[in-house]
């Protein structure tokens, strides 16, 4: 009920000290100092699979007794952005009771679960600072943090600090002792100490890993590199996958996978010719059994968003789709599951290790020991060309497949020019990256919306039969109704959207970064 | 915000320990509440362990300086104080020469509202200048009444000012205090009152050396006996003010 944020707080870490009581004695000297009970707490440390929270310089950490526990974002700086009790700590920002800690997380996690990446138990010294009328000024807490996981032995203890209102002298003369014991503003938990103990670097995982290339290299050791990179993100998607823990980690195994794909299309004549054929069909196989799940995650996180643009009395009729949608996704992940559990994808993972730790060396195909960069250019300079004769090509009218296959050739260059990054100057090329996600989010908004008005029309007739589902069928033709509309509007948008992309300065730009041949006319 | 103004004509009627014991019910319900001393003795600021300001008030009246500058936060949590200031002594000569001074107090508190869900104005006992803008700023009355002839004097005295003064739309709720059930005056009085009076409420605060040790202890009651029968009548005081003014 209370109005007010909460008082002003501060927390602190002492990466030099091991021990929580010297720094008790070291804060009674000279001071007044209330001791209350000792508590014991639980505290975890949670951010999502890709550290998202650390990406925005945030910690989230839960402190609580099992039944209470307080949240809080934390700032590098060791203040607190947003707070907010709960009853457990979140698997999801979704889970939570709207507040600005919700509303912070949701928008930075989004549907990612958040994994507790530290947890320790606390042992909590709650201290209250009086002054000469035993009147509270200060309140303090020094924490001592045991690794529940990990006995790594004592970690550093940690320190929170609430002003009291009104009593700012107090508040800075407290904040300056702490800073002559060695204090360091920072989440009270400690993170650094306790993850190293664990193994754990934060940020350890990118979905786009970046690869260290420069423009000399042989091309087949660069290209060797980039797919080696690619199988790291499959295998770190792979767990997450298979369990569903979130819908995340499929699609970030399913770009992963796309990559390698595009990757293994410039393969030819850089690795030997004989084994291409293989892997390329297998990893065909593995976008193609993953692909079922992704629509209809897809259409499970797009849910709310496809309801609300229904008129206010058939959005509830729509509501039986949802579980509808939700029973086709578990079929089709269990499917999906059981085939990552099986042979055909443990063997392909296993060759395919093996072909980019020797299988790719012994022959000597053409352009293998080319300077990576003149390859690159010249496969960046045919993708690119490709994406401006197909999309000059489309029209108002043209079949939905070729708006899909043109959105393939974008993801393609994308990849390509997303792989090969660092050889060009970083400043053009990501002008250009982003002109060519705009035309991408148009292509894949319209692309969406076919597949759910085809699965909609499909599912149509699965519930025909069943009289029950009339209101669910009416409110689902209202809904491919209002997807038709949205793919014109997305295909309305396309001419703009692909004319900003090939406006004169970007076309001048990729044959600058690009044309083999260097700047010239433009094509 | 809801502004409660504990007053009395008379003093020594349990007016300052109505004001700390009820705005410590509130906060303790999670209820963001403050106490402001208007009295310039500082009882309510001892209570809480603040000592009186010496500068500031006039500005903070003036509208020169923010009220929250002033603001102090209690040993307890959700419930702030704004302390006794000792410029307060002059309240009324310089109420005097504002213009419209009725109003200058509830102008004062406004930027308040956001912060504070419940504000109570612990009053110097006199009938001026001050208490008018008192009663102008306050949404509700809350007059402690000693079940004797003298106080309910007293009583008829404010109610008759209100009517002819009183600014409409103030709610007036009085409640006994001090009470001694061994005195066959003071049970008369608290048997015949309420019936003829609908706005003295039911709950009766004793007569109780926890309310004296409040002194001592420094604090509101509930905080060093909250099992006592004093701190008990405090909460079903706060309770049956909640019932009557509908605030949940």
């Amino acid at each position: 009920m209370s109005l007010m944020p909460p008082p002003e707080t501060h927390q602190y870490s002492f990466p030099a000290l091991t021990d929580a009581t010297a720094l008790l004695a070291h804060l009674q000297q000279g001071r007044q100092l209330r001791r209350l009970a000792p508590q014991t707490l639980h505290a975890r440390y949670l951010d999502t699979f890709d550290w998202r929270l650390h990406q925005a310089g945030l910690a989230l950490l839960a402190q609580g007794d099992g039944e209470h526990w307080q949240l809080e974002l934390v700032t590098p700086g060791g203040e607190i952005s947003a707070s907010d009790r709960a009853t457990a700590p979140p698997r999801f920002a979704r889970e939570l009771a709207d507040s600005a800690l919700q509303a912070r997380l949701a928008e930075l996690c989004d549907c990612r679960i958040l994994l507790t990446r530290l947890e320790t138990r606390v042992s909590r010294q709650p201290l209250e600072v009086l002054n000469a009328d035993r009147k509270i000024v200060v309140r303090l807490a020094v924490e001592a943090h045991h690794d529940t996981g990990e006995d790594s032995g004592p970690l550093p203890p940690g320190l929170r600090v609430w002003a009291v209102r009104g009593y700012r002298r107090e508040l800075e003369t407290v904040l300056e002792a702490l800073h002559t014991l060695g204090a360091e503003p920072g989440p009270a938990m400690p993170l650094a100490a306790g993850l190293a103990a664990r193994g754990i670097q934060p940020g350890d995982y990118d979905s786009k890993p970046r690869v260290d290339l420069n423009p000399g290299m042989r091309a087949d050791h660069a290209l060797r590199a980039v797919l080696r990179a690619l199988l790291a993100t499959v295998r770190a998607n792979e767990a997450g996958t298979r369990e569903d823990i979130d819908p995340e980690f499929l699609h970030d195994f399913r770009v992963a996978v796309r990559r390698t794909r595009a990757a293994l299309g410039q393969c030819r004549e850089i690795f030997p010719a004989d084994s291409l054929g293989h892997f390329r069909g297998e990893f065909a196989w593995l976008g193609q059994i993953t692909g079922a799940t992704r629509d209809l995650d897809v259409y499970l996180l797009h849910f709310d968003q496809l309801k609300a643009s229904l008129p206010g009395a058939m959005q509830a009729d729509l509501e039986p789709l949802r579980e509808i949608l939700r029973q086709h996704q578990r079929k089709a992940q269990q499917t999906l599951a059981a085939l990552l559990a099986g042979e055909r994808y443990r063997r392909l993972l296993i060759d395919w290790d093996g072909f980019l730790a020797t299988g790719a060396v012994d022959s000597h195909p053409a352009l293998a020991a080319e300077p990576i960069v003149a390859v690159a250019r010249e496969r960046i300079w045919r993708a690119y060309r490709r994406v401006v004769r197909d999309g000059r090509a489309l029209g108002p009218d043209s079949p939905d497949e070729d708006f899909h296959e043109l959105r393939k050739r974008c993801k393609k260059l994308r990849y390509l020019m997303e792989f090969f990054q660092g050889l060009f100057p970083g400043g053009e090329i990501k002008t250009l990256i982003k002109a060519l996600k705009g035309l991408q989010e148009n292509l894949g908004a319209h692309q969406d919306q076919v597949v759910q008005a085809d699965f909609l029309r499909q599912l149509a007739g699965e519930l025909r039969a069943d009289p029950g589902q009339l209101p669910t069928l009416l409110a689902m033709g209202a809904l491919v109704a209002d997807l038709t509309g949205q793919q014109q509007t997305s295909r309305g948008a396309f001419a703009a959207r692909f004319g900003e992309f090939g406006s004169p300065e970007h076309r001048d730009s990729f044959r600058a970064l690009f044309h083999p041949d260097g700047p010239g006319p433009r094509p | 915000m809801t502004v409660f103004a504990t007053y009395n004509i008379k003093g020594g009627v349990g007016k300052t320990a109505a004001a700390v014991n009820l705005a410590y019910c509130a906060a303790q319900e999670g209820r963001r509440s403050l106490v402001w001393d208007l009295d310039p003795q500082g009882a309510a600021s001892y209570y809480f362990r603040v000592r009186p300001e010496t500068g500031g008030g006039k500005g903070a009246l003036k509208g020169k300086r923010e009220l929250e500058s002033l603001v102090k936060g209690t040993d307890f949590p959700d419930l702030d104080l704004l302390p006794a200031n000792f410029s307060f002594r002059n309240l009324d000569v310089w109420l005097d020469d504002a213009r419209k001074p009725e109003s200058r107090l509830g102008k004062r508190l406004k930027p308040l509202s956001r912060d504070y869900e419940c504000v109570f104005l612990d009053c110097a006992p006199t009938l001026s200048l001050a208490s008018e803008s008192i009663f102008h700023a306050a949404d509700v009355l809350l007059i402690p009444l000693i079940p004797t002839t003298l106080s309910l004097r007293a009583f008829e005295q404010l109610q008759a000012f209100l009517a002819e003064k009183g600014p409409k739309g103030l709610r007036r709720l009085a409640f006994f205090t001090m009470a001694d059930r061994r005195k066959k005056l003071h049970l008369d009085i608290m048997e015949a009152l309420p019936g003829e009076r609908p706005e003295i409420l039911g709950t009766v605060i004793p007569q109780a050396s926890e309310v004296e040790r409040m002194g001592p202890e420094q604090a509101p009651v509930g905080a060093f006996a909250a099992a006592s029968k004093a701190a008990h009548a405090y909460r079903e005081l706060w309770a049956e003010i909640r019932q009557r003014l509908d605030l949940g």
